[in-house]
């Protein structure tokens, strides 16, 4: 059996409990599909910063929070964070890298599926974006967007094996965080005149085949990156729990 | 508890010579007869609460003297011993737990009439309960 | 006697606390039970046995193989931890396909009759068991994977007494199959009594010995004196608990002086296991 055969078998075990958390996520697809699809129309006039805070909310974080709690990444000591399920998976004889692999299939069978009928739903209700995009613009425009979901996303499997998290450490993160994405808001619209969204609808029809590749491969590069991070950090962090 | 064997932990005897003894008083005894299989020196360690290290060591005796035998697999069983050398350790063994006694007697500070005089006393009341108990 | 873990210098600090230098072998073939107050470092020595945990310095071989370089150990070591993560959603069944193609020996058919024995509803999930419940789960599952070694964390703590003693003769069951070898953290003085041969002491992060069990016996004895003691200190003396009754660690060094001096012994007898380790944790 190859490796992401027995990742994903691995998988199973975590996602058996999670059929209502998937349904629960595309319950909350209605919401966030609505409100995108509406004010696109308004945002291509003339962007506005509330609508590309939800964009990077829906490809950023929203698929994360549909997660029963027992598997969620939470506090499991004094100091250490964890998705404790990871850390049970710890102390059987599997393999690391089938660990790690079962971890990035997990989300992103929360994350893509989301994600894409987030995209899919917009063009279908939303005219003003059809005619702004024809479909293969479409599609790298689409491409951008899920590559972001990924690249970003990737930190979450990542993080499920456990840091130590101190109260200062955990501040210092959300301070970084907050800081890059209020920077990307702002600076873009100062540097461009487009809003965050609109520059990458710009970018998609510009050079469609350029940045769905560079999409394509941020993406992959990423999850190859959080995969041996997530690997090496295993082989050092302290598992008291 | 597979044997009926009891240890005396304050004794000045090892732990695995007081083993060794009883599996061998047993033995002579009748009480277990050729073939009888024993416990496992685990299960007997966990009985006796002591260590295999203390059991093994008597069973590698028991072993070595010939009163029982160790099959792979099978496990421990009592050997073919002897007439002659269970008549002899029948003798040892009676007089080893006279010995016992006499000791604690001298501990008490008896003397050797008062001694004699208990032994005798012992001796009727067993034979009289024995003849009790066979009527 | 073959051995079955070697650790060597083996050290980790936490914070201000300091767990070691320690050096410890386990042999193939024995029960070994690690005693020590709660906080004495049993369970961070057990977690860097499994490599959960990584040490500082040292090294730390299960049938010869660094742990630190290899994963393939693993196959060979069961570990039941004090608490189980993760699993509250997760029935038995579920846990036993988890777990059993992980491992090449693992035995169904003990598996199925352990689970009789225990009375374990496999249907049941995780977290809506007793805690008892769970560590009956824990060691059935632990127990089938049919390894070498097993590592206990206080395996028993929850369990009602009927379970305990099941477990005590599945355990000797367990360990007369193959040349196999149990390291059990324990404070249940009838574990260390039926199951021990080894027992490895532990007080504040350090290992004060490891002793065969009726050698440790031997160590101590306990004297009944017809008269009162004149004399301030004895040879071995570690506890006097009135003038005619004295404990000792050193029964040779005492025993001779009592015989030199003339002191008459009423009574003398060996002290109980958990007096033995009482002391000791005392640092007599």
């Amino acid at each position: 059996m190859n490796r992401w055969q027995q990742a994903f078998r691995l998988s199973k075990f975590e996602l058996i409990h999670s059929k209502k958390s998937i349904l629960f996520l595309l319950f909350l697809l209605a919401p966030y599909s609505f409100f995108l699809t509406m004010s696109i129309g308004s945002y291509l006039e003339e962007h506005f910063m509330l609508y590309d805070i939800f964009f990077l909310l829906t490809f950023g974080v929203a698929a994360i929070w549909a997660k029963p709690k027992e598997y969620q990444y939470q506090k499991l000591s004094d100091n250490m964070w964890a998705q404790p399920f990871t850390v049970f998976l710890n102390q059987l004889p599997i393999p690391r890298e089938i660990v790690v692999r079962s971890r990035f299939i997990i989300y992103f069978i929360y994350s893509l599926p989301f994600h894409l009928a987030v995209l899919v739903i917009m063009y279908s209700f939303a005219p003003e974006l059809r005619q702004t995009l024809p479909p293969l613009e479409f599609i790298a425009f689409s491409l951008i967007w899920l590559s972001f979901g990924i690249c970003y996303g990737s930190v979450y499997p990542a993080s499920d094996s456990g840091d130590k998290v101190t109260n200062v450490k955990m501040a210092f993160y959300a301070v970084v965080l907050l800081g890059s994405f209020s920077l990307i808001l702002f600076a873009v619209p100062y540097l461009s005149s487009y809003g965050l969204v609109g520059l990458t609808i710009v970018l998609a029809s510009k050079w469609p085949i350029v940045s769905s590749l560079i999409s394509v491969i941020a993406a992959g590069a990423s999850v190859e990156f959080w995969m041996r991070y997530m690997k090496k950090h295993m082989n050092k962090l302290d598992y008291f729990q | 508890m597979e044997l009926p064997i009891k240890l005396s932990r304050d004794s000045r005897v090892p732990i695995y010579h007081q083993i060794e003894g009883q599996i061998k008083a047993l033995i002579v005894s009748g009480k277990l007869p050729a073939g009888s299989p024993l416990p496992s020196i685990r299960a007997l360690s966990k009985d006796l609460e002591i260590s295999v290290i203390t059991t093994r060591r008597a069973y590698q005796d028991l072993e070595y003297g010939g009163f029982i035998k160790t099959t792979q697999g099978k496990g421990t069983f009592v050997a073919e011993v002897e007439v002659k050398k269970m008549e002899k350790l029948a003798v040892s063994s009676v007089s080893e737990a006279i010995e016992k006694g006499v000791e604690t007697a001298l501990r008490h500070n008896y003397s050797v009439d008062e001694i004699r005089s208990v032994f005798e006393e012992v001796l009727a009341r067993l034979k009289d309960n024995d003849r009790g108990g066979s009527e | 006697m073959k051995l079955c873990t070697q650790i060597e210098r083996v050290e980790k600090t936490v914070d201000d606390f300091t767990v070691g230098p320690i050096d410890l072998d386990i042999e193939l073939g024995t029960i070994t039970s690690l005693i020590g107050n709660n906080g004495a470092g049993k369970s961070t020595l057990i977690k860097m046995m499994m490599n959960l945990v990584k040490p500082d310095n040292g090294l730390l071989l299960h049938f010869g193989t660094n742990i630190k370089t290899s994963e393939h150990w693993k196959q060979d070591v069961a570990y039941q931890p004090q608490s189980v993560l993760g699993c509250d959603l997760l029935t038995g069944n579920h846990l036993r396909d988890l777990m059993a193609p992980w491992y090449k020996n693992w035995d169904q058919e003990m598996f199925m009759n352990l689970v009789r024995i225990f009375e374990i509803d496999l249907n049941k999930r995780f977290g809506k068991m007793s805690k008892g419940m769970q560590q009956k789960l824990n060691i059935v599952l632990a127990l089938s994977k049919n390894t070498k070694l097993l590592i206990l964390d206080e395996p028993t703590a929850n369990m009602d007494i009927p379970s305990k003693q099941k477990l005590m003769n599945i355990l000797v069951g367990w360990m007369e199959r193959d040349e196999r070898a149990i390291v059990i953290a324990t404070h249940q003085v009838d574990d260390i009594k039926k199951l021990a041969d080894y027992i490895v002491i532990m007080n504040e992060g350090k290992v004060l010995g490891k002793y065969e069990k009726e050698e440790l016996v031997y160590r101590y004895k306990r004297y009944w004196f017809e008269d009162g003691l004149e004399i301030e200190k004895i040879p071995g003396e570690i506890d006097r608990l009135n003038d005619r009754l004295l404990i000792s660690n050193n029964v040779d060094q005492t025993d001779t002086f009592l015989k030199k001096n003339e002191i008459k012994i009423m009574q003398s007898e060996v002290l109980e296991v958990e007096e033995i380790i009482t002391y000791m944790l005392m640092g007599r």
